[in-house]
């Protein structure tokens, strides 16, 4: 799951860039609005934070030729001012979704996950696929309500998977969006992950989740539909 | 620089006054001049009229004064009336004693004909010469006729018309300036209530009174009016920003001082030291955006709830995409409101983002002008609503209170059960309730046609002076 960042506060940008990569997220940093226009170009974003007042191309500007080049994926606004013409302004301008300074590392995840699941079509935030159901704000998979252990990166992988479910996928792109441009692309590294993948969610190589397709790439493979969360809370 | 108004009036009414009584003085002048000339015409012709009289013509032909002419100047040298008779065939002439020896030009001139002109004696003298020519019917064999020429010395007409001249623009210069001086006199007395409120903006700035206080004359009632709406605008906004100012470091200080303590103990908690900041950032929130309230102002532009309210409900139902809140605007297109744009918005954005937040399926806004009564102008009413759980009459009180005695959660959204707390209501409706304060107007809690929350503000608008 790659996600660009664009702040120009160094501190902020760091912080966000380190735990957003602790997530799993492979991160773009960018620091003013044409390093970011760049970026967001030229790299196969996921979804991007937009912080508005930026010099050099404001985040409204930004987001305006973003979308004029018809790169469509998710935008989440950061705004340091509460007020509602910046984002009304923001939302206007193309972006989905807001977040006022200061924020919780937490809420802003939470906004990254629904953001990211809107975009692929899904409504409710836990996932169902088979026996695996996946929940994208505990971050927690279970396979016939047995807890799987993975690491972030390895969530983040089969979340990106499981949202794109039933599309083929080629290495590339899988590496694409799972690494950022300072990784070590290499198609080997891909397939040994998978690989490991692989041998957490399926031990006994019963369900085969992910569907190796020979020179084309990867897909996954069960149907998956969305649902409530299980504990009975409301839905979003 | 630019004129002031005074020099500007007092400038453009000398320059008419002055080409109007340059233009009258000039065609008085030229009439009089006119009539003076015919004058003197008339009278040279009188004193042809007596020469022929007087003259007789002997026998030969030559002429001789033979009755005495009345008068006298004919006979007193360089007296300024010269007269002249001239045989045509220039064999004999008679000419007065008061040209001693000098000539009048003049052309001989067939019976009947007569000319009137100016000219000089032989001697350089300007005069005004009538000629005549006659001729004696019963001596028809020795008459050649004679050209009788009376000249007047121009000097007293000069005079004459120096004098008139001397009068006229004498008068026409006084009353002009006697004009003016009623100008400018009505200028002063017309500009006076100009000058007082330049006093009283002096008395303002130097923090001697708040307002323009005295009575202005009706045209300038708009100026002075919008002008104390502005000051008092600026007023508030200054004691809005002072209290915030105030409330923000006096509330900080609990949250600094527990941040702090628990730094300097033995054993800091991080909890404790992330609430804290919480706390913070909520206070700072709140009381920045309270006392950005433009307030109620004469000279806000009008603007359209319906585009205001369409563009914050465009994007909350982005933001609220998943949940797929329909919602509705039953706001007239034309209705325009004069309350600030920014305050608008945030009034809206405020109310809309609760009822989003709390509504489960919809939520309505309402909005209106009430017409002005005898005892209020008109009042803006709006009004959002939502089928959500509600806020319980006991709460209501505390929601309604000023302040930021209600905890409100970071972000309602973020808490899914939230909808049954108040807490995340509380910082939105308590900015809505000071732009409503800000408008001197009111706020009203209740349930709507869905049980859900009903929250209706209630915002006076200013009658625009006429």
């Amino acid at each position: 799951m790659r996600v660009l960042v664009v702040e120009d506060e160094t501190t902020l940008r760091e912080q966000l860039a380190a735990q957003l990569r602790q997530q799993g997220y492979a991160v773009d940093a960018a620091a003013d609005g044409p390093e970011g226009l760049f970026a967001g170009s030229e790299y196969p974003c996921d979804i991007g934070i937009i912080d508005l007042g930026l010099p050099g191309l404001s985040g409204i500007e930004l987001i305006r030729k973003l979308r004029d080049q018809g790169r469509r994926f998710p935008i989440l606004i950061l705004t340091a001012r509460g007020r509602w013409q910046d984002k009304v302004e923001g939302l206007e301008a193309g972006a989905d979704d807001y977040l006022v300074k200061p924020f919780h590392i937490e809420e802003l995840l939470a906004r990254l996950n629904a953001l990211m699941r809107r975009d692929q079509g899904w409504t409710r935030p836990v996932m169902q696929c088979g026996p695996l159901q996946l929940d994208t704000r505990s971050q927690l998979v279970h396979i016939d309500g047995e807890s799987v252990e993975l690491t972030a990166f390895e969530y983040k992988a089969l979340e990106y998977l499981v949202l794109h479910a039933g599309q083929v996928l080629s290495k590339t792109e899988l590496s694409e969006h799972l690494y950022d441009e300072e990784a070590d692309r290499d198609s080997n590294v891909i397939e040994v992950f998978i690989g490991r993948l692989r041998r957490k969610l399926d031990p006994q190589q019963r369900l085969q989740p992910i569907e190796t397709l020979r020179g084309r790439g990867y897909r996954f493979s069960l149907d998956c539909h969305d649902v409530s969360a299980s504990n009975g809370e409301n839905t979003l | 620089m630019t004129m002031s108004l005074n020099r500007r009036l007092l400038l453009a009414a000398s320059v008419v006054l002055a080409a109007f009584f340059g233009i009258t003085g000039l065609v008085l002048e030229r009439a009089y001049r006119h009539s003076a000339e015919q004058a003197v015409f008339d009278r040279l012709q009188g004193q042809v009229i007596a020469l022929i009289a007087a003259l007789e013509q002997h026998d030969d032909g030559t002429v001789y004064l033979a009755n005495a002419l009345a008068e006298t100047r004919f006979f007193t040298p360089d007296s300024g009336l010269y007269g002249q008779v001239v045989r045509n065939d220039h064999r004999d002439s008679w000419r007065s004693l008061s040209l001693s020896g000098d000539e009048i030009i003049a052309a001989s001139l067939a019976r009947g004909q007569q000319r009137l002109y100016q000219t000089r004696l032989k001697a350089g003298l300007p005069v005004f010469v009538f000629s005549l020519g006659i001729s004696w019917d019963d001596k028809a064999v020795f008459d050649r006729g004679y050209t009788f020429t009376v000249a007047e010395h121009r000097q007293a007409f000069d005079e004459q018309i120096a004098a008139f001249r001397r009068l006229l623009w004498g008068w026409l210069a006084a009353v002009a300036a006697g004009l003016l001086l009623v100008q400018g006199s009505i200028l002063r007395w017309g500009l006076a209530p100009l000058r007082r409120v330049a006093v009283e903006l002096m008395q303002i700035n130097n923090g001697r009174q708040q307002r323009l206080q005295q009575d202005y004359p009706q045209e300038l009632r708009g100026l002075t009016a919008n002008l104390n709406a502005l000051l008092e605008t600026q007023r508030l906004q200054l004691q809005r920003y002072r209290h915030a100012l105030g409330d923000l470091a006096h509330s900080l200080k609990t949250p600094l001082a527990l941040v702090r303590g628990d730094l300097e103990s033995s054993r800091p908690q991080q909890a404790l030291v992330r609430e804290q900041i919480d706390h913070m950032v909520q206070i700072v929130d709140y009381q920045l955006q309270r006392a950005a309230a433009a307030g109620r102002t004469a000279l806000a532009t009008p603007v359209s709830v319906a585009a205001v309210a369409g563009k914050v409900m465009d994007a909350l139902d982005k933001v609220y995409y998943d949940k797929g809140m329909s919602a509705e605007c039953l706001v007239d297109a034309d209705l325009q409101v004069q309350v600030d744009r920014q305050d608008l918005m945030e009034l809206l954005g405020n109310l809309l983002d609760n009822a989003y937040k709390y509504g489960r399926h919809r939520l309505l806004l309402t909005a209106e002008v009430s017409a002005a009564t005898d005892r209020s102008g008109p009042v803006f009413e709006c009004c959002v609503e939502d089928d959500g759980p509600g806020i319980d009459e006991h709460l209501r009180e505390h929601v309604l209170q000023r302040g930021t005695r209600i905890r409100p959660d970071v972000d309602g959204r973020a808490d899914e059960t939230g909808a049954a707390t108040v807490g995340g209501q509380g910082i939105g409706l308590a900015v809505v309730q000071d732009i409503v304060a800000a408008y001197a107007g009111r706020l009203s809690i209740d349930r709507g046609r869905w049980q859900g929350a009903r929250i209706c503000v209630y915002l006076p608008l200013m009658d625009m002076p006429a």
